[in-house]
């Protein structure tokens, strides 16, 4: 076979859909979140309410932190004569003592974190970066120290250096360092392991620069969160260094100090002890909420959502709801499933209004590029849509029943029982602390109510059909220990367990090698047939497609494009997406000239139009497809969206060469 | 005649087994590359195939010297890598540039798109910021995206856009080799002839040849003037694109071959029908390479004693490439025929 494509079409395929320009960019990912953690606002709002007061002190007070300005009547007297929150026992104003006592705070805290940071960020980079004997010595001095509490390490090291504010902090700091130190270390053992390292080393970066450069801003939100509960830790290792008398000395002002000053009128009152401990209190509680705050905020992860709560709603039938055939084992009408749009409260359509039949022991693919919605449409069958999204029907059929309106523990059980599914990862949908047996057995016992011995025997029976050698010893194996094509083997073994009617593959070959994902296929096929289970075949491979299915669905942008018997769909398609799904794939066939391709991108589901959603990127659009939205019409054989149908002629299998193909980058 | 760009010599890589579940245990090396020869030439592209495992990828982390060899040697233009001390030369990372397969993880989350291109025109040929600019804007031009997009974040983009970016950058040193890392595996069908077109056209532009690595025959084909069939550490076949995939010489390409599903249902069915007849055993290089046989001959319809005794000798196929296969040598005498006239119907 040979392709002949028109030599204008050769630079059609580089002209990218600029999707991102007119709509409001991705919402940046910081400062919205931080924002929105009130909590963690309101420990930054006191912090830098605490810096300004540390930094102004001696203009918000007419007394002084150091010199006794009161000489009768001295000890509590809070509110009296400008004395607001009364004096300590040698008459010192209590409040501005509590003011400048922020300074010490703070300037002891920026110290140590200093040298925490100073020491600890470059060496925990280098022995990271480098490992070696050098991080195995470092280590082990690392070790060490953290294995001593930070406050009997300073004092060990201030009774070598001396006591004082300083040489408290830089013992304090120099302990840090350690924590920072092994932070560092680890994050930078798992990011030098990352493809843009190796991109930046084949760019011709040098160590230092893939260090500073490249590693070091991405380990950097981890560290700033480290920083920021040392910083805390900080404050209250010297309040206790002073309260020990190893840290500011009687004539600065400190919290510790304050503290330590109060046990002298202990007999007396309370009263002076305080203000110091509450303000010691607050500050670390402040910093460690931010902490926190600037954590969930720097985690790219979205909210995990609850599964499985998302349940359908129902829709009331409209007028052009199709009836449900006699044969069918699952029917849906009118599939809608909506997200909230990131950033905004909008909700956007991701599947509309989608209507699928599977005939028993048929099997239906429903193909299309990523973001077409075919997985979710899968996965909104058994419950799983995740958690903001929300699914409405007007009627899901599986074996006679309506599920929509159903007691959702009837549902759970019918869809543990009649619907078996298998993902795209084996590897990653198999839990790897237990025996594949034991996760094979688990719906036997749940669903089924046999007994263990039972269980086992049946896995072993299944772990057999499915053509896994010698299942009495691996049925103890661990994942692990399987091979990418027989952990799916296992996946499948676990789908059939409890003789489900509907199997839903969801991508069941893609991350398989070429020669094994032929073995799956076949076995796949061969069990559907020889126990009459109909199969949802999720995918975007149509050569997959044509192996297996008996009828096609392909979807674009959220919707059903066309529908019909595989072999009609794929030899005489009746929707320009599916000529150029078609053309696009690289089949085992000389050529000249360029592959043909469908130009731009599938657009995300907020910029999807009202009218035809391929408009954008067809290479047969006319007005007509912009006029309105279209619905699914008839066209020879296929049930098809287009409007323009019956007078397209458009190339199928057989005569893939010849499509002609869109010449701009569509989109806009 | 012109000596060949790149030259790999009976390359073998070894990595050490490590330790076992107990501390005195050490588990056997693993033979990753066993003996591989192989030749590109300039602006030429070789099509590296094999399955995971196969060893196709470590072979292109020695060409870009990220490991190195355990014997055997690699030539690149006037570069002899094995004189290289701990510090590879600034112009070898220039002449030699990747792209991998995963557009999310290639490219550094928190540089801007500007800055990642940028870097090696820093790199290399000390620009300032102006330059940089400017020809950072010209290369994402030439990638089929616009300069305005410099100032963007790669989470941006999609991931062909993202594949796009990577190719900017592999281009910016001006390379003689690109090491193209399954570029396209983890894009969508229609994006990934758009990438493929793309990379087409710039090495008519640029002049550079690929080595390119990837997994699936039917792509490899369409991008690729030779091919190299890897299976569990070693090359089996060598040819010209067409005749690897016309006319396989081993039964292992041919298996291959067999396994790429066609979109029409028709083909497909005498497709699959061929596909039963070539699997035998349990699909995927499984356990250690072996050192001194066959890697496939646990899974051969063709199998033979000879098979397990001894790795074949490359012979000449008719097309013109090379084979390692005893079928050609002894048993049926293939002599370089395609496997497809062996009339014995496999087992």
């Amino acid at each position: 076979m040979t392709t002949h494509l028109e030599p204008e079409q050769v630079d059609a395929t580089d002209a990218v859909a600029d999707a991102h320009d007119d709509s409001p960019k991705t919402p940046s990912r910081f400062w919205p979140r931080i924002r929105r953690n009130k909590v963690a606002m309101a420990g930054l709002v006191f912090l830098v309410l605490i810096s300004l007061v540390a930094i102004f002190a001696p203009f918000l007070t007419s007394h002084d932190a150091i010199y006794a300005t009161r000489f009768q009547d001295i000890l509590f007297s809070p509110g009296e004569e400008g004395y607001v929150l009364g004096t300590d026992h040698v008459g010192r104003d209590l409040l501005t003592r509590i003011m400048f006592g922020a300074r010490y705070a703070l300037i002891a805290g920026l110290e140590a974190v200093a040298v925490a940071l100073i020491i600890g960020v470059p060496l925990g980079l280098t022995i990271g970066y480098f490992r070696g004997w050098v991080d195995r010595i470092v280590m082990r001095v690392v070790e060490t120290v953290v294995s001593v509490p930070a406050v009997v390490m300073a004092m060990a090291i201030i009774a070598g250096l001396g006591p004082g504010l300083t040489n408290a902090m830089l013992a304090i700091g120099i302990v840090y360092s350690m924590i920072i130190t092994r932070l560092a270390r680890a994050e930078v053992f798992a990011a030098r392991e990352e493809l843009y390292v190796d991109g930046a080393r084949a760019a011709g970066a040098g160590n230092n620069r893939i260090m500073w450069r490249h590693i070091l801003p991405n380990v950097a939100p981890p560290l700033i969160v480290q920083t920021t509960l040392l910083f805390a830790q900080a404050v209250l290792a010297e309040a206790a260094l002073s309260f020990l008398g190893l840290g500011a000395t009687s004539n600065q002002a400190s919290w510790g100090r304050m503290l330590r000053d109060a046990q002298n009128s202990i007999d007396r009152t309370i009263w002076p002890a305080i203000p110091p401990g509450l303000m010691v209190f607050f500050t670390i509680v402040a910093f460690n909420v931010l902490g926190d705050g600037l954590r969930d905020a720097f985690s790219r992860e979205a909210r995990g959502g609850k599964v499985g709560v998302g349940d359908v709603e129902a829709v009331s039938k409209k007028s052009s709801t199709k009836p449900i055939p006699e044969r069918s084992l699952l029917s849906l009408r009118d599939l809608s499933i909506r997200f909230p749009r990131p950033g905004t409260h909008d909700d956007v359509s991701v599947v509309r209004d989608v209507d699928l039949d599977i005939g028993r022991g048929e099997v239906l693919a429903l193909v299309g590029e990523s973001g077409s919605g075919k997985s979710i449409t899968a996965l909104s069958l058994m419950g799983l849509v995740p958690d903001p999204g929300r699914s409405s029907a007007a009627s899901i059929v599986l074996d006679g029943q309506e599920l929509v309106n159903m007691d959702f523990d009837d549902l759970r059980s019918i869809r543990g029982k009649e619907i078996g599914i298998i993902f795209q990862e084996p590897s990653a949908a198999l839990n790897p602390a237990y025996t594949v047996g034991r996760q094979v057995a688990e719906p036997l016992i749940v669903h089924l109510g046999m007994s263990k011995a039972e269980a086992r025997r049946r896995v072993i029976e299944l772990f057999r059909e499915v053509g896994i050698p010698d299942p009495e010893k691996r049925i103890d194996a661990y994942p692990h220990q399987f091979s990418g094509g027989m952990a799916q083997r296992v996946m499948i073994a676990m789908a059939l367990s409890c003789e489900p009617k509907l199997l839903i593959a969801d991508e069941p070959t893609t991350a398989l090698d070429v020669t094994v994902q032929g073995q799956m296929l076949d076995l796949i096929g061969d069990l559907a047939r020889s126990r009459g289970v109909s199969v949802l075949l999720i995918t975007h491979d149509l050569g997959v497609v044509a192996d297996l299915a008996d009828k096609v669905a392909v979807m674009y942008a959220g919707e059903i494009v066309e529908q019909g018997e595989l072999a009609e769909v794929f030899n005489d398609p009746q929707h320009p997406y599916t000529e150029g799904l078609i053309a696009a794939i690289p089949r085992n066939e000389s050529r000249t000239g360029s592959l043909p391709t469908i130009a731009g991108v599938v657009p995300p589901p907020w910029e999807w139009p009202s009218h035809c959603h391929f408009a954008d990127r067809c290479a047969y659009v006319t007005d007509a497809c912009r006029a309105a939205s279209v619905e699914m019409r008839v066209s020879k054989h296929s049930l098809t969206r287009c409007v323009r149908a019956d007078e397209l002629d458009l190339a199928g299998v057989k005569r893939a060469g010849v499509v002609s193909i869109a010449t701009d980058g569509g989109g806009s | 005649m012109n000596s060949p760009l790149l030259e790999v010599n009976d390359l073998s890589i070894t990595f050490p087994g490590g330790r076992g579940a107990l501390p005195w245990q050490k588990l056997p090396d693993v033979r990753a590359v066993q003996h591989v020869n192989f030749t590109v030439d300039r602006g030429e592209t070789l099509g590296l195939v094999g399955e995971s495992g196969s060893g196709k990828t470590t072979i292109g982390r020695a060409v870009l010297q990220f490991i190195r060899p355990s014997t055997g040697s690699i030539r690149l233009g006037d570069f002899d890598t094995s004189q290289f001390g701990r510090v590879i030369p600034r112009a070898y990372r220039n002449a030699v540039q990747v792209v991998f397969q995963d557009p999310v993880n290639s490219l550094n989350p928190s540089m801007l798109v500007g800055d990642i291109i940028g870097e090696p025109l820093t790199i290399h040929f000390d620009m300032d910021k102006k330059d940089r600019t400017r020809r950072a804007g010209e290369l994402l031009e030439q990638v089929g995206l616009q300069s305005h997009h410099l100032n963007r974040y790669p989470y941006e983009f999609s991931g062909g856009q993202r594949q796009r970016i990577a190719i900017a950058r592999a281009l910016a040193t001006e390379p003689d080799l690109l090491v193209l890392d399954e570029p396209v595996s983890a894009l969508d069908v229609s994006t990934q002839s758009q990438v493929i077109n793309l990379l087409e056209r710039l090495q008519d532009e640029t002049g550079a040849a690929y080595l390119f690595i990837a997994h699936d025959l039917a792509v490899v084909r369409h991008i690729s003037d030779r091919i190299a069939v890897m299976y569990h550490s070693r090359i089996v076949e060598t040819g010209s694109a067409n005749d690897v995939c016309e006319r396989p010489a081993h039964p292992y390409t041919e298996l291959l071959l067999a396994s790429i599903p066609d979109p029409d249902p028709d083909l497909q069915r005498e497709k699959s029908e061929r596909r039963r007849e070539l699997s035998k055993g349990v699909a995927g290089a499984s356990g250690r390479a072996p050192a001194n046989s066959c890697p496939f001959a646990e899974r051969c319809p063709h199998v033979m004693d000879v098979c397990h005794q001894s790795f074949p000798e490359f012979v000449p196929t008719q097309a013109g490439g090379e084979v390692a296969c005893h079928l050609h040598t002894s048993g049926p005498k293939l002599n370089g025929a395609p496997i497809a006239s062996l009339d014995v119907t496999p087992v």
